[in-house]
C-alpha cells in the first residue's frame, strides 16, 4: 500500500520542478537550463559536491525526523549544527596540541560535536519538563543565542589571525575525512552519513526504544498508559541534537576543512524541510536530501555559468515546504490522505 | 542622563512593532489557527515599505505609501497562508514556516533583478531630516519618529477595540472554539480564520514598515527574530491584548538593553557587541520558562 501522505509530496516536487523550469526558461542565457538540470549530475566536481552536501543535510534531516517522531517540533537544528562545527573544530585543535593521531582525533571530534548538539537540544526538553514551555519556541531561541555565540567565538578568541577569512585555523588534511577521490571533494563523510542513516532506520523501526519513541509521538497519553516513560522524549531530543551536531563535525572535517563564521548557512532549516517532506521517515530522508542538494547544486552551477539568481534555490525549497501538506488536487484513494 | 532617555526611547521604538505583530498573531491564535509566519510578514512589510521609499523620494508621499504597501503586502502574505491552511488544508505551522523561508529569498531575488543588490534596498524617501537616525541621541530619536509612534499607538488601540469590544472580535473567538460551535452561532469559522490571518499579515507588514522607516532601508534578516519574539509574547499571555503588550515591553526592554550596552564603556571594559546580541534571546528563554513555571504552580493550587 502506498503511503497516503505521498500524493501532496509528489505534487510539491512537481511544482518545484515546474518552478525551476520557469526560472531557467526566463533566464536570458540559453545555457541556464543545462547548467541547472544537468550539470550537477554530469560535471564530476559538481556531482561530488552535491553528494557531500546531501550527506551533511541527511544528518540534520535525520535529527529533525527523530524529534518529529517523538512529537517534538525541534526548530533548533541550525544552532545545534553550529555548536557541532565549533566543538568539532576545537577538538581537532586540541588533538593537534596534544599530539593525538588523526583517527582517534576525528572520532573524538565527531563524538564531542554530537555531544554538544545533544546537550543544546536537551536543554529545550529540560525547560519543557520543568516549566512546560514549548520545545518549538525554546529550541529556536536557544539556537539563535548559540548561533551568535558561535559566530563570536569563531571571529574572536579562536580566529586564525593569518587568514583573510573570518575562520578558525585550517585543519591539516590528515585530520580531515579521507577523500574518496583525491581530485574531488567527496570524502568518507558521505559514507559516515549513510551509515548513520542505516543506524537511525534500524533504531526507529526495529529497536524497542525507537518503537516506544514513535508510539509516544503518535499518542503520548496512550504511550504513558502503556507504561512508556515520558523520558523517551528526552532521548529523542538528545538524539536529534546529536545528529545535528554530528552534521556540524562532518562539515568541518569534510568539505569545509575549518570552522567559518556563518558556515551552517540554513542547512539546519533545510534539514527540517527534508524531514517534513520525508514524513520523518529516515529512509525517505536519503532521496529527499539528494533532491534538495541537487536544487542547491543546480542553482550554484546556473548562477556561476549563466544568468540565474542564486536565491532561486531557497525559493524552490520554501515552495516545497508550502505545498507538502496542501491538498491542491484530489488524489486517487491510494494517494489521497485519509479523512 | 542622555543614555537613560535614549534607553527609554529605544524601549518604545522596539516594543511598538513587536506589540503590533504580536496582537496580529493573537487574532490567529484566538481563531484557532496560530500563524507562525509573523517573521515572514514583518520582512515582507519591511521590503514593501523600502521598495516605496526607494521609488518615491519625497518623504511626505513615501512614508504613507510605504506603510500602505507594507500593510497590503503583509495582508497578501497572510491571505496566502490562510489559503493554504483553509481551502487546501495544509498544516498551518509548516505553511507559516514556509512563508518565513520564502520571503527572504523572494526579497533578495527581486532586489537582485531590479537593483542588482543582494537584498539590500536603500529608501531615501524615509530619510526624515537628513540621514537615518545616526548621530542623534536621547529623546531626539523618539522625537524624530514621534508621528510613527503616535500612529502605532492608534493602531494598537484600534486592534484592541476590534479584538475586545466588537462583534467581529467575538466571532473570531467563537471560530476558535471549533467548527461546530461556530456553526451553532451561525458563523463560518473558515471565513473568520482567513480574516484573522489577513489581519496578522497586515499587522506584521506594519511592524516591518516601522522597522524599515527607522533605518531608511531594507537589509536581509532585519527582522532579527522579532516575529518569533512576538510569538513568544503571544504564547506567554494569550488571552488578553494588554498581557501580550506587557510581554512585548519586557522583550523591547531586553533588546534595548543589548543595544545600549554595546555603546557603554564601564571602567575601561566594553562588553563584546556580538555577545550582547544574545541578551534578547536569553531573556526571552528565562521569562518563558519562569512564566510557564508560575502558571503551572497557579494551576496546581
Amino acid at each position: 500500500m502506498i503511503n497516503p501522505k505521498i500524493g501532496p509530496r509528489i505534487f510539491a516536487l512537481l511544482i518545484v520542478l515546474l518552478c525551476a523550469f520557469l526560472f531557467t526558461f526566463f533566464s536570458r542565457d540559453p545555457h541556464t537550463i543545462k547548467a541547472f538540470f544537468l550539470d550537477p549530475l554530469m560535471q564530476p566536481y559538481a556531482f561530488s559536491g552535491m553528494i557531500e552536501s546531501a550527506a551533511i543535510l541527511l544528518c540534520t534531516a535525520l535529527g529533525a525526523a527523530v524529534a518529529f517522531r517523538a512529537g517534538a517540533f525541534n526548530l533548533g537544528e541550525e544552532g545545534q549544527m553550529a555548536i557541532g562545527c565549533l566543538s568539532g573544530a576545537l577538538c581537532i585543535q586540541l588533538a593537534l596540541r596534544w599530539g593525538l593521531s588523526p583517527l582517534p582525533a576525528i572520532v573524538l571530534a565527531c563524538f564531542v560535536a554530537a555531544l554538544a548538539g545533544s546537550l543544546l537540544a536537551l536543554l529545550s526538553s529540560l525547560i519543557q519538563a520543568w516549566s512546560g514551555a514549548e520545545i518549538m519556541l525554546t529550541s529556536f531561541l536557544c539556537s539563535q543565542a548559540v548561533l551568535i555565540f558561535v559566530d563570536w567565538a569563531i571571529a574572536g578568541p579562536f580566529r586564525d589571525a593569518l587568514s583573510n577569512l573570518i575562520a578558525m585555523p585550517q585543519i591539516p588534511p590528515e585530520y580531515m575525512f579521507l577523500k574518496l577521490d583525491p581530485s574531488q571533494s567527496l570524502s568518507v563523510a558521505a559514507l559516515v552519513a549513510l551509515a548513520v542513516c542505516i543506524l537511525v532506520t534500524w533504531w526507529i523501526s526495529a529497536s524497542r526504544n525507537g518503537i516506544e519513541l514513535s508510539l509516544y509521538g503518535a499518542n503520548p497519553n496512550f504511550a504513558v498508559a502503556a507504561g512508556i516513560s515520558t523520558r523517551i522524549s528526552f532521548l529523542a531530543m538528545a538524539a536529534s541534537g546529536a545528529l545535528c551536531g554530528l552534521a556540524g563535525a562532518l562539515l568541518v572535517l569534510g568539505p569545509a576543512g575549518r570552522a567559518i563564521r556563518g558556515m551552517t548557512g540554513g542547512i539546519g532549516w533545510d534539514g527540517l524541510s527534508v524531514a517534513l517532506v520525508a514524513s520523518s521517515n529516515p529512509v525517505a530522508c536519503l532521496p529527499v536530501s539528494l533532491f534538495f542538494s541537487w536544487i542547491d547544486s543546480g542553482t550554484r552551477q546556473a548562477s556561476i555559468i549563466a544568468d540565474f539568481s542564486s536565491d532561486a534555490g531557497s525559493i524552490m525549497k520554501a515552495l516545497i515546504l508550502l505545498f507538502i501538506t496542501a491538498r491542491v488536487i484530489k488524489m486517487p484513494q491510494a494517494f489521497g490522505r485519509k479523512e | 542622563m542622555n543614555t537613560v532617555f535614549e534607553f527609554i526611547s529605544l524601549v518604545i521604538l522596539y516594543t511598538l512593532p513587536l506589540s503590533i505583530a504580536a496582537i496580529g498573531g493573537l487574532f490567529t491564535f484566538t481563531a484557532g489557527s496560530l500563524s507562525i509566519g509573523l517573521e515572514g510578514f514583518i520582512l515582507a512589510g519591511a521590503f514593501a515599505a523600502a521598495f516605496a521609499g526607494h521609488s518615491i523620494v519625497t518623504p511626505l508621499v513615501a512614508l504613507p505609501v510605504g506603510i500602505i504597501c507594507a500593510v497590503a503586502i503583509g495582508s497578501l502574505a497572510g491571505l496566502v497562508l490562510a489559503f493554504f491552511s483553509n481551502p487546501l488544508r495544509a498544516d498551518v505551522y509548516i505553511s507559516g514556516l514556509a512563508i518565513n523561508l520564502l520571503v527572504p529569498g523572494l526579497a533578495s531575488m527581486i532586489s537582485g533583478w531590479l537593483w542588482s543588490t543582494k537584498g539590500v534596498v536603500s529608501a531615501p524617501g524615509f530619510a526624515i531630516g537628513g540621514n537615518s537616525g545616526e548621530g542623534i541621541a536621547g529623546f531626539a530619536i523618539l522625537a524624530r519618529y514621534g508621528w510613527l509612534v503616535c500612529l502605532s499607538i492608534v493602531v494598537l488601540i484600534a486592534l484592541w477595540i476590534l479584538y475586545s469590544k466588537t462583534i467581529f472580535g467575538l466571532r473570531i473567538k467563537v471560530s476558535g472554539q471549533g467548527e461546530e460551535v461556530a456553526m451553532a452561532a451561525s458563523i463560518s469559522a473558515k471565513k473568520y480564520r482567513t480574516l484573522a490571518h489577513v489581519i496578522a499579515g497586515g499587522c506584521g507588514g506594519f511592524a516591518g514598515a516601522f522597522i524599515a522607516i527607522q533605518i531608511a532601508a531594507f537589509v536581509p534578516g532585519m527582522s532579527a527574530g522579532k516575529g518569533w519574539l512576538a510569538l513568544v509574547a503571544l504564547y506567554l499571555y494569550s488571552s488578553k491584548p494588554i498581557g501580550v503588550i506587557i510581554s512585548c515591553l519586557i522583550f523591547g526592554f531586553a533588546i534595548s538593553l543589548s543595544n545600549i550596552l554595546q555603546g557603554i564603556n564601564f571602567a575601561h571594559i566594553s562588553a563584546n557587541a556580538d555577545l550582547l546580541r544574545t541578551i534578547p534571546y536569553l531573556v526571552t528563554i528565562i521569562v518563558l520558562a519562569f512564566w510557564k513555571k508560575a502558571g503551572k504552580s497557579r494551576e496546581s493550587f
